[in-house]
């Protein structure tokens, strides 16, 4: 990748990385160092994208780094403290609330249901498409989708979970 | 239960999904469309079209606020550094020994608990032998969170975050007070205790944004087995603070240890 890519990349999709990176994370301040990790994997793999549009490309990425911090601050903070959203920052639009959540779940469920869950519930994918996406059955995704669920709800009444238990 | 399925009531409303219409909606000018049937429904929709809108009209804001040309300079100059193997690698064969040399030497030289600082500032102050440590985080306009180094000046609006690093599992709690007296709880962002967290090193989440005061401040780590309420900390350190006649006190004399961060804060 050229670096005059780069700086075009960033005008078309910065906003839209640091827009999910915020949904995800709900700290700006956490979403702009995440920006700048997600666009220096962009620069390091771009190689790797073959006429894939970047967008769907980015957000992996973003959504990858994410849950990992997020994993992160599930094993260093108390699940009182997560519950509630950790700051009073502006945050990209939806239910402040049930993103911090959403961003629980996924941080406490395996790789595949997580993926999932993002495509389903972040980009609004149908049960198809997202199965289309990743390549296996709508069977599979329903049944991870189900999972994604009953983590958030165990989450909800039953305390912490650990990473990749979903 | 809360089931998400609010986060897609767009799509559930028979509009296209979120993906497709940031695709679109962020797509290079002049680029032939990918998706005909997305763009022909949005040019049939005004609601899909407003919220296209709405996102080219953010994506302009967000660039005025953090221009392309210096965000593409910052990661390039990170893509030039080492990588974290090579980082590593470096150190456990170029940095390791002289490193472990030294901490022996400073072992040796110096008694366990004492005071780093001899007033210069910043300091940081470890108190016993227990290695509790703080790390002050500054994000400036909006570019990534960067260590803050002696010598540095912070602004309002500059935005804080903090690395802790506790021997072990206990509780944490984050208080500054000003060169006036005033304390102000850092973390948690809302509660008012001290709370858990396991041993190693972390960024805690939530942030700090500064305001407008200027003059000296010190923030304060306090590591504990047990909670500490936000009332004993605040007291702790107004009577700190009094009794030394401003920032330059002994550690609070609360349970547990606590590390020092002072730093000066000037207008914009």
């Amino acid at each position: 990748m050229e670096a005059a890519t780069l700086e075009q990349w960033y005008a078309l999709y910065g906003y839209a990385v640091h827009r999910r990176c915020v949904r995800l994370l709900q700290s700006e301040a956490e979403a702009d160092d995440a920006l700048h990790e997600v666009f220096l994997r962009a620069w390091r793999y771009a190689h790797t994208l073959e006429g894939e549009e970047p967008l769907p490309w980015l957000y992996r990425i973003a959504d990858r780094h994410c849950v990992d911090l997020l994993r992160q601050r599930a094993r260093h903070v108390s699940t009182e403290e997560v519950r509630a959203p950790a700051v009073d920052e502006p945050v990209a639009p939806g239910s402040s609330e049930q993103l911090h959540l959403f961003g629980q779940v996924l941080a406490a469920c395996k790789d595949p249901v997580r993926d999932a869950a993002v495509l389903y519930y972040l980009d609004e994918l149908t049960q198809d498409e997202v199965a289309e996406s990743l390549g296996c059955s709508r069977k599979t995704v329903k049944e991870r989708l189900a999972r994604f669920k009953a983590v958030g709800l165990q989450l909800l009444t039953g305390g912490r979970r650990k990473r990749g238990t979903g | 239960m809360n089931d998400f399925e609010s986060l897609r009531a767009s799509r559930e409303a028979g509009h296209p999904s979120a993906q497709a219409l940031e695709v679109l909606a962020f797509a290079p000018p002049g680029g032939g469309s990918q998706a005909p049937d997305v763009e022909a429904h949005v040019r049939g929709c005004e609601s899909c079209q407003a919220r296209v809108s709405l996102l080219r009209e953010e994506r302009a804001r967000f660039l005025q606020a953090r221009p392309a040309r210096a965000f593409s300079a910052r990661v390039l100059e990170s893509a030039r550094r080492p990588s974290v193997w090579e980082r590593y690698r470096l150190w456990l064969f170029g940095t390791l020994p002289v490193a472990v040399a030294a901490a022996v030497a400073v072992v040796l030289l110096v008694s366990p608990g004492m005071r780093s600082g001899n007033g210069d500032r910043p300091q940081v102050t470890f108190k016993g032998a227990t290695p509790v440590r703080l790390e002050v985080l500054v994000s400036r306009e909006g570019q990534p969170a960067a260590p803050f180094r002696p010598g540095d000046v912070l602004r309002a609006g500059d935005v804080l975050r903090f690395r802790s690093f506790v021997p072990e599992a206990g509780h944490v709690f984050i208080a500054n007070i000003d060169d006036a007296g005033q304390v102000t709880t850092y973390f948690p962002a809302s509660g008012a205790r001290s709370v858990p967290v396991e041993a190693g090193e972390q960024v805690l989440p939530g942030s700090v944004t500064l305001d407008d005061w200027t003059g000296d401040e010190r923030i304060t780590l306090f590591f504990s087995p047990e909670p500490l309420e936000a009332r004993e900390v605040e007291a702790a350190l107004r009577r700190a603070f009094e009794r030394a006649g401003g920032l330059d006190f002994e550690a609070p004399e609360l349970p547990g240890h606590s590390v020092s961060h002072v730093h000066r804060k000037e207008s914009r």
